[in-house]
């Protein structure tokens, strides 16, 4: 495992999104994950990486539902509007405390997502991400 | 057989008497006759022999006929009277007469007797009979007058009020005089006349001629009450006349008002505990995720190696508080979701949906999942509530596989008479019937020893949405050879989209 994922944690907790990264530096999932605190910040980032460094593009983004401002569903929205090519290789992960089968449904609906993941995080979720979406270490 | 007919003869010649007692057998009557001949005597006889006529002679010693005639009616006895003598002046036979006297006879034309008795009977009777009419329908009329409901009957044409009994004046508070000078019009504020001769001629052209209705009288000071009124139209001899009986409801209309208020208020509660679920749900959820992941990153290299254990331990009691979060959580939002809109739905779509979310259990269970839809590819029903039950289902399948055999779990639907049913079938442990069968689906059971985690919800919910479907479950399971859980969905028919559902056809 040379090179991990470029990540992007989306969550208005921050000691989550500590723990998060943690585990996954502990997974060896990402080295170093950026976080964000609030969704509108992301948005802005990504949006600004498109028109100047393409390439930086995370590979995976971990996001929230309920959030202030923006909460995860609007980021998505946001997100989806971005010219299809640039984003396509980001995996939007939903990652709350949800467990309303609502909110499984709803994300279904998303085509830039992923998976739905329900907290917490754990080293055996990374790594089963890692084998069944064939992101990160393989490439 | 004829009753014999009781004669109190009064009388003090005896010859007299007899002639009389012939003159009755002459003319054919059965009777009996008793002869007086004092005012004592008479008096005792009225009082117990109970005579049904009176034969009186004109004068006597000590008595006479207009005396006699007298107490009869002071004793308010209606007995027919019948003057018989020899003398009297034409002054007195008026008298007698005028006194209440049936007829009089003369002595010398005894012959007329059994006719005038025939007759003065026949006029007793049916003076009799009119009277217990009148007496009947004074009964009646009272009844009304003091019935507990208003009654009131008007007039078709006119609408003028006829009659108004006393429960109507005492909650109107009007006078007998006043209430006959106006019409229902004037006690019904929310009536114009066009709308109520609508209402009438409606009534009159109906077949069962009456009207049943909620509406609000309108009393002489202008204030309201509410009442129930019954209004029917009675077609008499004399002509047609609207009878209307009201009650008054108020008391039933402001425990209405008061049973929806609770509904209400119910409702609401019902909401408030809707919302507490989600914050539970979320709150809650949300500090004890991170826990979880605090100690799945927390270093114990180097440290005692029981506190390695101790840090076990905090995990499985943490997840035991998260298990007992969920099970909160999906309970409340399962009985707040009765109201959840009935959809078709699609079993292939929603299998694939739930094999994704038990994707780690199923990699790591090695479960082979396979299905048969094309009987029956979707059902109409609630949404939430399919999914539920075959996550449920499923996921207990892979739960209580039985080690070393691989576990194969099948879905089928059919439709079975006016149910579409969906089959689970496993290979796996299987439950002792004949031990659990009833307690099966109570909240909480658990049939497998601590080994296996699982929370004892599973089986309940799924009765209770399908009970709340209408629908029913059944199961067949042996030990160690695996259950079935049979689902029946009832067939809901869906206005023009009738017969579409179940694809058997």
């Amino acid at each position: 495992m040379t090179k991990t994922n470029k990540v992007l944690l989306i969550d208005d907790d921050e000691m989550l999104n500590m723990i998060n990264k943690r585990i996954m530096q502990k997974a060896n999932y990402a080295e170093n994950p950026q976080t964000y605190l609030n969704a509108t910040d992301a948005i802005d980032d990504i949006k600004e990486t498109v028109q100047t460094h393409p390439g930086d593009l995370p590979d995976a983004i971990f996001l929230d539902i309920n959030m202030p401002n923006m909460d995860g569903w609007e980021f998505l929205e946001e997100f989806e509007k971005i010219p299809g090519q640039l984003v396509n290789k980001c995996k939007v992960f939903m990652l709350t405390s949800s467990i309303d089968p609502r909110d499984i449904e709803k994300s279904k609906s998303y085509k830039t997502v992923s998976e739905f993941i329900c907290k917490p995080l754990s080293v055996e979720k990374l790594k089963i991400l890692n084998m069944l979406s064939g992101t990160g270490t393989s490439k | 057989m004829k009753k014999k007919l009781k004669v109190l003869h009064l009388e003090d010649v005896d010859a007299d008497a007899e002639l009389v007692e012939r003159a009755l057998l002459k003319g054919g009557l059965q009777f009996e006759i008793l002869v007086v001949d004092n005012k004592i005597d008479f008096i005792k006889a009225l009082e117990e022999f109970l005579p049904d006529l009176i034969l009186c002679d004109h004068s006597l010693p000590s008595f006479n006929s207009i005396e006699a005639i007298t107490i009869v009616k002071e004793m308010k006895l209606h007995i027919p009277f019948i003057l018989v003598t020899a003398t009297i002046s034409e002054e007195s036979a008026i008298d007698v007469m005028l006194g209440g006297a049936d007829d009089y006879i003369l002595k010398d034309r005894m012959a007329r007797l059994p006719n005038s008795i025939e007759r003065v009977l026949e006029k007793h009777r049916l003076e009799n009979e009119q009277k217990q009419s009148e007496k009947e329908r004074e009964r009646l009329l009272d009844i009304i007058q003091k019935s507990l409901n208003e009654i009131f009957m008007f007039n078709p044409e006119t609408l003028l009020f006829e009659y108004v009994n006393d429960e109507a004046l005492k909650h109107l508070r009007y006078t007998k005089e006043e209430i006959l000078k106006l019409t229902p019009l004037d006690i019904y504020p929310d009536l114009n006349e066009k709308t109520f001769r609508e209402m009438l001629s409606a009534i009159e052209h109906s077949a069962v001629m009456k009207k049943i209705f909620e509406t609000s009288h309108l009393r002489k000071d202008k204030t309201h009450y509410d009442a129930e009124v019954h209004l029917q139209l009675i077609e008499q001899e004399t002509g047609k006349t609207f009878l209307a009986m009201s009650m008054d409801i108020t008391q039933r209309k402001k425990a209405e008002r008061e049973t929806l208020q609770l509904v209400n208020s119910l409702q609401s509660k019902n909401k408030e505990l809707g919302q507490f679920a989600y914050i539970v749900s979320h709150n809650l959820r949300a500090p004890i995720a991170k826990i979880l992941g605090i100690a799945s990153v927390f270093d114990t290299g180097n440290e005692n190696p029981s506190n390695t254990e101790l840090l076990e331990c905090i995990v499985q009691e943490v997840t035991n508080l998260d298990n007992v979060v969920v099970d909160i959580n999906t309970i409340i939002s399962t009985r707040d979701s009765i109201n959840d809109k009935i959809d078709y739905v699609y079993f292939d779509a929603k299998l694939k949906l739930i094999e994704q979310v038990l994707k780690n259990q199923i990699t790591e269970s090695k479960a082979a999942i396979t299905s048969d839809f094309k009987n029956s590819e979707r059902v109409l029903t609630v949404k939430s509530y399919l999914y539920s039950i075959m996550f449920n289902l499923l996921s207990n399948a892979i739960k209580y596989r039985l080690p070393g055999v691989p576990l194969n779990i099948h879905l089928q639907t059919e439709r079975v008479a006016d149910f579409i049913c969906l089959s689970v079938k496993d290979n796996g442990m299987g439950i002792d019937l004949k031990k659990y069968g009833e307690k099966l689906f109570g909240l909480y059971k658990r049939f497998h020893g601590n080994a296996i985690e699982g929370k004892g919800i599973g089986l309940n919910l799924v009765k209770m949405q399908v009970d709340s479907l209408g629908g029913k479950v059944e199961v067949e399971s042996n030990i160690n050879h695996g259950s079935t859980f049979k689902v029946y969905f009832p067939i809901i028919q869906n206005g023009d989209d009738k017969n579409k559902q179940g694809a058997a056809d």
